[in-house]
């Protein structure tokens, strides 16, 4: 059977590969892998989360890297929470 | 008033309030996620509140007539409430509504729109519940979560409650029994909010 992931979902699956890479900054590369995003939708998605002020972009000498902002830490906290209350309901957010 | 009808009356108010709060709950969830299954959870208990609160007051109503249409419209608000939770399960699973897993919603859809009796109604319900009750069993044997253990159980006690107002045909002491039931399942299915207190999530994205 076959999960359907919602764009909620894919949000949180970015902004968890993210945070997974925190200390030193996620690489594109580390992204595409973790969140399973195909490149185009990973950079609109990207730009989304850095507009809304959850991710901060890094500019870099090859590229950018991504880290969590403080509100995206706890934007995630929170969706983490939420995903566990939609669990016990047998649904995914 | 009789006794028992005041107590029936105030059970199944205290239903209505639990089916509520857990509307609250997913409210609060959709306002911090922006997730559209939190927002169809929030809608169907709601709708459910509404529609178990009708269900109390009809119980209580004198003129026959007007008890009836009350009990009615409270049914088809409960079955439209069991419908969007079915809904949601449907979204999770298959992601769009198509191909063969639609006929699984085609009974309940068919039969509303033949009759509005009650009794059609809770079978609706009743045929729902069982499709939410094992949608969520597979999703624990996936995920072996206990919360999700623990709304199956409270799914499980709505849908016995269901099953046995529409076969016993309850009046007095019966119908009080089956309110319990149906009490004790939602106030089960509250208790997924314990998870809230663990982590006071209060951040929302944009």
């Amino acid at each position: 059977m076959t999960t359907y992931r919602s764009q909620v979902r894919v949000m949180a699956d970015l902004l968890r590969a993210v945070r997974d890479d925190d200390e030193e900054g996620a690489k594109v590369t580390s992204l595409l892998r973790k969140a399973n995003l195909s490149y185009s939708r990973m950079i609109d998605l990207t730009e989304e989360l850095v507009d809304k002020g959850l991710i901060v972009k890094i500019p870099v000498e090859r590229g950018s890297l991504y880290r969590l902002s403080d509100k995206g830490k706890e934007f995630l906290s929170s969706m983490e929470t939420f995903e566990e209350y939609a669990k016990a309901f047998g649904l995914e957010i | 008033m009789s006794a028992v009808t005041s107590v029936s009356f105030i059970v199944q108010l205290a239903t209505a309030v639990a089916a509520g709060a857990t509307g609250v709950t997913a409210y609060k969830g959709y306002r911090a996620t922006g997730s559209p299954n939190l927002l169809r959870l929030c809608t169907s208990f709601a709708l459910l509140s509404i529609g178990l609160a009708l269900g109390a007051v009809a119980s209580v109503v004198d003129d026959p007539v007007l008890s009836a249409v009350v009990m009615i419209s409270g049914s088809a608000l409960d079955a439209a409430g069991y419908f969007l939770l079915a809904l949601s399960h449907f979204f999770t699973v298959r992601g769009e509504i198509s191909g063969l897993g639609t006929l699984l919603l085609v009974p309940a859809l068919s039969v509303s729109t033949l009759s509005w009796l009650n009794i059609a109604i809770n079978a609706v319900s009743l045929y729902l519940l069982m499709y939410i009750s094992a949608e969520t069993l597979i999703f624990y044997f996936q995920y072996r979560s206990r919360a999700t253990l623990i709304s199956v159980t409270g799914l499980l006690l709505i849908t016995a409650s269901v099953l046995l107002e529409m076969v016993v045909v309850p009046s007095g002491d019966l119908a009080l029994l089956f309110s319990c039931i149906k009490l004790l399942g939602f106030v089960i299915l509250c208790s997924p909010v314990a998870i809230l207190f663990r982590h006071r999530p209060e951040v929302k994205a944009s």
